[in-house]
């Protein structure tokens, strides 16, 4: 990825000798890096490049030629004819003392230590310390205690490095770790032995912890690393698409860290790593180890052969399509399946069966907001690997801190360093998120759209912000007239911007007129605003790349004559007859005019929020095939079952919301007990039961397949990707500035610590733009609900149920959304407080929903919001207007 | 100049004072109070000032004596905007033995009103923090009750005794550690942080309190300001050294007959303090060694009775004024159980925040307590001096190496004492010492 001007590493340069070698490196520059520089290692604990320094742990001594004592080669910044000796006697007898002052009160339990072999302190004890132990005094205990559900602490090892104190903070966004008590007796705390359950990230300080402090519950005493395989891949929870590594155990995932890196000759976690990855990614994994996964194919409920279930899927397809025509058989695919999987499933629907009924948004409640999807997906052109590109970062209806947490730290990162100024705009804002940026507008649902529309106006009218205008904008959403006016300056002066706007929320009804609008908002704004469609799927990218939908093919969209050639060539004949979309297949199955459904992924359906209608289409099904490999309500009902590997078990490529695609899993070596069927494989197989010659039955061909016929913008080399190391992407991570407060320095590491990781390519997306305004013309905001009632919101998020998360018991105690968020002023307007239990109901006084209040300042007024994934509650379907809510205290 | 002819220029009738006196401000103004300041916000320009102060060779009074001149020429000329300068007193009076800001403190507020005065006009700071010690209450009630007399009098607030110069003063309680009268500490502090040193650079000076330009000195420092501007520099210079200007306050305290605060000429030697000033040894007994200056620098032994105690002197006889503390401690004193005391205040008020300071000292306090109780080894002491190798000089802040000063010093002058214990295998001092742990 192209270093960007502003993050470009200062030009002026200062060169020193390190050991007698001489080095020039970047002016800024610390000493350990630029030791790192000349191949020589300075040990250190508490440094670590993403957070400010803290220079308490003295390893890091070096002598500086000219200075009286010994400095810290942290906090000392390299300078021009600088003389650094890191391996002089000096040095080295102060680093045998500050190892010999380390182990003095340490437990010396590394026979049961979880880090025993990937822990910083026997490295350097060996590598620095003493080989004898003179304290043969008694150490110093303290006693257990606990902070957080799946992190242990064991205070007896720590260093007091205060890695996490400061992540926890900085990254954290909360202070919720601290050191108490002074001198020998400090250890890491929280107020009062509190929990912090509850922080995304807090999992990161397992990482951090150079020595046994800090280590993970669900890992607890399970291994010792070395014995484990480690399996680069990424994660397919969410659309901000981490690289992780699985390490592995006779098929069973053991734990799941950001990825290792090559060190000492081979593959180590890296306690300087600068990704970070969420509690969901790296606690979430055992479902993979889970019982109740299937492996064997099940025709009508009954395990079979796998040649055999293949046969009759090919049998039964036929079959249906025989008895009532190509298009009564839909597809329904889940956003975390891979590239391959979606290009494999689309040749089965429009190359085999010949029908254009192929879908993957299938939480969508009306075929306008899958039109909006495809016209938003399109206008893609902006990224979130390098958020700090962009002065100002505007999002709209995007709930990216509750449903892609990962992105949401490197935005939180960008606004916390001054790189950009983030704003979220719309009804619902993430507490976490909306806390630690730099501000948030309410807006109800029914209003989002034309507020944009009314904000593009006032900034594209005239050269200067009327401040009347800015008034009477903030009074259509009862905002204050001073921040309105500094917010609409804020975009004015936006030279390079980015408007992330959400999709999925509100079962899409919303994602017309606001996609509409915000394409509208960046146009008049000159293009100064880049755009980014905010969905949460994994995938998301890749299925619109792969054309998993109606109006889309391979690279390109249906209606485009060069698409069309290229994959009639590809797949022969094509379907004519324009295709439905998922709402419209569950409909037309709930009317009996779709008769089978093929769902690939069961995450497919899982966020439909409509269950009466889901209900019926299923049942009403002749056939049902479910791709998948966990049971659920929707394997239960199938007729045939698939299931296959999971993302680790197989070679795939995943998109992120940026485009980037990087692969997963070993690739060549399954990993379950019993080597899983390939989904892709199943898919071909399928084809040529089917009687397709061509079909492919290999991930690998169909990726090559797929670099053939889909645009890729950067360079791709296959066949490094296909035989070489792990699945890379470029995360990128803001690193401190000397502006900070307390931190001093600026590291002078280029702004991208990965940059020469590459991801395998970026699809290419050039914004089809020009039919913007047809395509979506006439959408209309949904209306608001009526009356004195309330309006009802939801959206799912990411800690909530989710098909797979369920079967990760580790997860039980972080769980989210099961709440009913609603802003205070709304609960004190109907006498409610914090934290109590209230019925939400569709009339006054009607039976209806019961949960726990929870206050969310970033609220619009009137407003109710549900995590659909977190409270079980049926909106009512084909909705034009926002459905009503009414709130009561429970038990009244 | 002789000792006897010397009359108190800060404790004026100290020695007659009761002990919850606090001068009123019409008693300071009585005897020519806050006639420098308004001198000095008439006449004078803040460079002028400075130039004053450097001339006067005032030294900081708070133990590491560094020109106090010097030090305020290292903040920024004018203050930035958006980067006020602060002044910051240090009050934090914790070295053991230590008292002789209390006076000053407790009694004579309104000279240290009158110093913040002229030194935060010197270095054009309009606000100024007094970070007292948590445990003077006394000090920071007469200090509030002196700041209000002062602002109710015009002296202190929008306009200064008239003039087009404003100041606030802010007393800020601490919470009892010893560690924040370093001065980054102070500052975190002060800040409402846990009380941990500071990484230099930045220096105060650039980015101190708040990240602004904060100039920081001891209490006793700020205080000698207005007897340069009311007397002269001449006068002050006449109670010093050549390189060191002014009278000190010492405090002398342990077996000494009148332990107190006694102001003196620096040309005074630490003979005339044990023996004009605070009445000599008790029972008459054998001076055995003593603190200079805290327990944080290394002790003194017979042969440096006569050296002067000036800023400069001491290190001719291998240790510093410090904090002029003299602790005395006659022949019945085991120097192992004064390392040991010392060693148990120093492992219990380290910060704990570096690796050298936070383990260091507490691992020595355990080889000292073996070997007080006599079951330590002659490699014990040998691995005493080792550790205080390590630890000093790689710590953040100076606290580390002051643990190390005690016993440094203790083994390298009376190293036999340490073996005897090794030897005999209990103390031999303990039936001589009046009060004894391991009796």
């Amino acid at each position: 990825m192209a270093v960007t001007d502003k993050n470009e590493v200062k030009k002026d340069t200062v060169t020193l000798t390190i050991d007698g070698i001489e080095v020039t490196v970047p002016k800024g520059t610390n000493l350990i890096e630029a030791a790192k520089a000349v191949g020589k290692h300075v040990p250190h604990y508490c440094y670590h490049p993403s957070l400010s320094i803290d220079g308490n742990c003295r390893l890091c001594l070096v002598e500086v030629k000219g200075m009286p004592k010994l400095t810290i080669g942290c906090n000392t910044m390299a300078q021009d004819s600088m003389e650094v000796f890191t391996e002089s006697e000096q040095v080295k007898d102060a680093q045998k003392g500050m190892m010999e002052f380390l182990l003095v009160n340490h437990p010396l339990d590394c026979p049961v230590c979880d880090r025993g072999g990937e822990c910083q302190l026997q490295r350097f004890s060996m590598e620095y310390g003493l080989s004898d132990g003179r304290a043969i005094d008694s150490r110093r205990k303290f006693p257990k205690e606990d902070f957080d559900p799946l992190i242990d602490l064991e205070r007896n090892r720590c260093i007091v490095c205060q890695r996490c104190v400061r992540f926890m903070d900085q990254l954290g966004g909360e202070r919720s770790l601290v050191v108490v008590n002074r001198g020998n007796h400090d250890c890491i705390a929280t107020y009062e032995n509190e929990m912090i359950s509850g922080n995304r990230f807090s999992g990161n300080v397992v990482d951090l912890c150079p020595v046994g402090a800090l280590t993970s519950k669900p890992y607890r005493f399970k291994a010792r690393n070395w014995e484990l395989q480690q399996v680069q891949s990424t994660c397919t929870l969410c659309s901000s698409g981490c690289r992780v590594t699985h390490w592995v155990r006779n098929g069973e995932i053991l734990r799941t860290t950001p990825p290792t890196r090559p060190k000492n000759k081979r593959y180590q976690l890296d306690d300087e790593t600068m990704e970070f990855i969420c509690n969901a990614g790296r606690f979430g994994h055992d479902f993979a180890n889970s019982d109740k996964r299937l492996m064997a194919p099940l025709v009508d409920g009954e395990a079979g052969e796998w040649n055999a279930a293949i046969d009759e899927t090919a049998k039964r397809l036929n079959s249906v399509k025989e008895q009532h025509g190509a298009d009564a058989v839909g597809f329904l695919i889940g956003g975390r399946s891979s590239c391959e999987e979606m290009y494999q499933i689309n040749q089965l629907a429009r190359g085999v069966v010949k029908t254009n009924n192929i879908d993957w948004r299938g939480g969508l409640l009306s075929k306008e907001a899958a039109k909006a999807w495809s016209v938003a997906f399109d206008a893609a052109n902006g990224q979130l690997a390098d958020p700090t590109v962009y002065d100002t970062i505007l999002l709209v209806n995007a709930d990216i801190g509750g449903q892609s947490p990962v992105d949401a730290l490197k935005i939180k990162e960008s606004a916390r360093f001054g790189y950009s100024t983030v704003v979220s705009v719309g009804y619902r804002h993430d507490p976490w998120f909306a806390n630690r940026i730099n501000a948030t507008v309410q807006v109800a649902p029914h209003q989002t759209a034309e507020f944009i529309g009314a904000m593009g106006r006032i900034l594209t009218s005239n050269g200067e912000i009327l401040s009347t205008d800015a008034a009477n904008l903030a009074d259509t959403i009862q905002a204050d007239h001073k921040s309105m006016m500094g917010f609409l300056s804020q975009l004015q002066n936006t030279e390079r911007g980015l408007l992330i706007f959400g999709l999925n929320d509100l079962g899409g009804l919303n994602a017309p007129a606001v996609t509409q609008a915000c394409l509208e908002f960046s146009k008049t704004m000159g293009d100064r605003f880049k755009l980014l469609p905010f969905a949460p799927d994994r995938n998301a990218r890749g299925a619109f790349a792969m054309g998993v939908q109606p109006d889309r093919l391979p690279g390109g969209p249906l209606n485009d004559d060069e698409t069309n050639s290229r994959m009639t060539e590809a797949w022969r004949k094509l379907p004519k007859t324009a295709g439905l979309t998922a709402p419209e297949m569950l409909q037309a199955a709930a009317d009996g005019k779709l008769k089978a459904l093929y769902v690939l992924g069961a995450e497919a359906l899982w966020n439909y929020s409509d269950s009466g209608l889901l209900e019926k289409a299923l049942s009403n099904l002749e056939l049902l095939i479910v791709q998948d490999n966990f049971p659920s309500q929707l394997t239960d009902k199938a007729h045939i079952v698939l299931p296959g590997n999971l993302t680790i078990e197989g070679f795939g490529t995943y998109a992120d919301l940026s485009g980037y695609v990087i692969r997963s899993g070993q690739g060549r070596r399954p990993l379950s007990r019993i080597p899983a069927q390939q989904h892709c494989a199943t898919l071909g197989e399928i084809m040529l039961a089917m009687g397709n010659k061509h079909a492919l039955t290999n991930a690998h061909d169909v990726f090559v397949k797929v670099l053939e016929l889909v645009k890729v913008s950067e360079a791709v080399d296959p066949d490094a990707l296909l035989l070489g190391g792990p699945g890379e992407s470029a995360p990128i991570w803001p690193h401190n500035t000397p502006e900070q407060a307390r931190p001093v320095i600026s590291s002078a590491r280029p702004f991208s610590y990965y940059s020469t990781y590459k991801p395998a390519y970026r699809l290419d997306n050039q914004a089809i733009r020009q039919d913007t305004e047809a395509k979506l013309a006439g959408s209309k905001p949904v209306g608001a609900a009526e009356g004195d009632a309330l309006t009802l919101t939801w959206a799912p998020v990411l800690f909530g149920k989710d098909p797979k998360l369920d079967l990760s018991p580790s997860l039980d105690d972080v769980r989210e959304g099961g709440e009913i968020e609603i802003a205070p002023h709304t609960g004190r307007h109907h006498n409610i407080a914090d934290g109590d239990t209230i019925v939400v109901s569709a009339k006054p006084n009607g039976d209806g929903v019961k949960g726990v209040v929870k206050f969310n300042e970033h609220m619009a007024k009137d407003t109710v919001f549900f995590a659909q994934n977190g409270i079980e509650f049926d909106a009512t379907s084909g909705m034009q207007t926002l459905p009503a809510a009414y709130l009561r205290k429970a038990g009244n | 100049m002789p000792i006897a002819d010397y009359t108190p220029k800060m404790l004026v009738g100290y020695e007659t004072l009761v002990s919850d006196f606090r001068e009123s401000l019409d008693s300071y103004r009585n005897r020519g109070g806050y006639e420098a300041f308004d001198k000095v916000l008439r006449k004078l320009k803040p460079e002028d000032v400075q130039a004053e102060v450097k001339s006067a060779n005032l030294r900081g009074r708070g133990g590491a004596g560094f020109p106090a001149g010097v030090k305020w020429g290292f903040l920024p000329k004018e203050p930035q905007p958006g980067a006020p300068h602060y002044l910051t007193v240090n009050a934090d009076e914790s070295e053991p033995g230590t008292f002789n800001n209390r006076p000053i403190l407790e009694q004579y507020c309104h000279t240290l009103l009158e110093g913040i005065g002229i030194t935060c006009f010197a270095i054009q700071s309009h606000h100024a923090f007094i970070f007292v010690r948590g445990e003077y209450f006394d000090a920071q009630k007469n200090l509030n009750a002196a700041i209000r007399e002062a602002e109710e009098a015009g002296i202190l607030g929008d306009k200064c005794m008239g003039h087009d110069y404003k100041l606030k003063v802010t007393v800020h309680s601490g919470a009892g550690a010893y560690i924040c009268g370093e001065e980054t500490s102070l500052l975190e502090a002060l800040e409402g942080r846990r009380g941990y040193p500071r990484l230099r650079p930045p220096f105060p000076a650039i980015k101190g309190l708040y990240q602004c330009p904060t100039l920081i000195n001891n209490v006793e420092t700020i205080a000698w300001v207005p007897m340069i501007f009311r007397d002269g520099v001449d006068e002050f210079k006449k109670y010093g050294t050549e390189k060191s200007g002014g009278p000190t306050i010492y405090s002398i305290s342990g077996h000494v007959k009148k332990p107190g605060n006694y102001e003196a000429p620096q040309t005074v030697t630490l003979r005339d303090l044990i023996y004009h000033y605070a009445g000599g040894i008790r029972n008459d007994n054998k001076f055995k060694m003593c603190f200079p200056g805290g327990t944080s620098v290394p002790l003194f032994f017979e042969d440096a009775l006569d050296v002067m105690m000036d800023f400069d002197s001491p290190p001719s006889k291998g240790s510093f004024l410090g904090s002029k503390a003299i602790q005395v401690m006659d022949e019945t004193v085991c120097p192992v159980w004064v390392c040991l005391n010392t060693m148990h205040f120093y492992r219990h008020e380290s910060c704990g925040q570096c690796t050298p300071c936070r383990e260091g000292s507490s691992w020595m306090y355990k080889i000292l307590t073996r070997l007080e109780r006599g079951t330590g080894t002659m490699e014990d002491i040998d691995m005493l001096e080792e550790i205080c190798d390590k630890i000093s000089g790689r710590s953040i802040c100076a606290l580390g190496d002051f643990s190390t000063a005690a016993p440094r010093s203790a083994i390298k002058r009376l190293r036999h004492e340490f073996e005897e214990h090794v030897k005999q295998g209990c103390c031999p001092f303990k039936d001589k010492m009046d009060w004894h742990e391991f009796k």
